[in-house]
């Protein structure tokens, strides 16, 4: 008797655990409504990348879009690229979590100028690296657990925005 | 007497349907003209800062779509028509001819980038009323 409730509760809590593990990385992609912050929008040209195994979390501009951006790039220069990522963004915005870490759409609004004009090098380092590997612009972060801000090319999960 | 006493509310009241009809008309042709223009403005914002610098419309449109200056101005409207997708008004041929060809290359497909008189006729209005200051 007192074998079979440890047994019953040892289940029960399994089944939490697995639950919460489940829960934990599940792509939250929150569609808010504006709240007159300029952002990012998902859909016709960006989308969430979840890849649960390296606990990494990125924002990904697909690979069309980035192509264009790579061509504006080629006759303008960074800014103008960065011009154009930051015109095409509008709420509402995707708040996106991994393995228990997330960030809200309050923060990515707040943030995503920085994100966008923070770092040209970086920006533009991954801008062409997404142009020689024919991949996807994106910018990582959330990566092993930490907040970090990444720009970055991605192959798997980015040409719909879906999990990677 | 009450018949034509009917028939002057009648006509009265038709001469002030269509003044309305009229007016209203008018108003939502203006509305809609400057809909486009400020949806003009939009769409064209950032390429007035870094694409233009050598040419106007009325020359992209007729330049071929592998020049690097129509890859950039088509790539740049082609991004921009995702986030400003409005009513263009006259300004239509033009600009999204050149996005068309900015989404066929971003696929990775050969644009069509052949103008014809309307797309020209349109370039030539956008690069008008630019100088003209219609969006400043």
């Amino acid at each position: 008797m007192h074998h079979r409730r440890t047994t019953n509760r040892q289940r029960a809590r399994t089944r939490r655990i697995l639950g919460l593990s489940a829960v934990s990385i599940l792509v939250t992609i929150g569609v808010t409504s504006c709240d007159g912050a300029v952002a990012w929008k998902l859909g016709k040209t960006h989308g969430a990348i979840i890849e649960p195994v390296a606990r990494r979390a990125s924002l990904g501009i697909y690979r069309e879009p980035s192509r264009a951006l790579y061509k504006a790039y080629k006759r303008s220069g960074t800014k103008a690229a960065q011009d154009i990522l930051w015109a095409v963004g509008e709420p509402p915005v995707a708040s996106i979590s991994v393995d228990g870490l997330s960030i809200s759409t309050a923060v990515l609004n707040r943030k995503m100028k920085g994100y966008v004009y923070g770092d040209a090098a970086d920006f533009r380092g991954a801008l062409i690296d997404a142009h020689v590997a024919d991949d996807c612009l994106a910018l990582t972060l959330i990566s092993q657990g930490l907040y970090i801000k990444n720009w970055t090319h991605k192959d798997v999960g980015c040409r719909t925005g879906s999990t990677g | 007497m009450t018949r034509r006493v009917r028939l002057v509310v009648l006509v009265t009241a038709l001469a002030v349907a269509s003044t309305i009809g009229a007016c209203t008309k008018d108003g939502r042709g203006s509305d809609e003209s400057a809909g486009s223009t400020s949806e003009m403005c939009a769409v064209t914002g950032v390429l007035r800062e870094h694409f233009l610098d050598r040419h106007g419309f009325a020359d992209l449109v007729d330049l071929p779509a592998s020049d690097p200056d129509v890859e950039g101005a088509a790539a740049a409207l082609y991004l921009l028509r995702t986030r400003y997708d409005g009513d263009l008004g006259p300004y239509a041929p033009a600009i999204d001819h050149l996005a068309s060809i900015g989404r066929e290359q971003a696929a990775n497909r050969s644009a069509d980038a052949r103008a014809n008189d309307r797309i020209r006729e349109s370039a030539r209005k956008l690069d008008r009323d630019l100088a003209a200051g219609a969006c400043e």
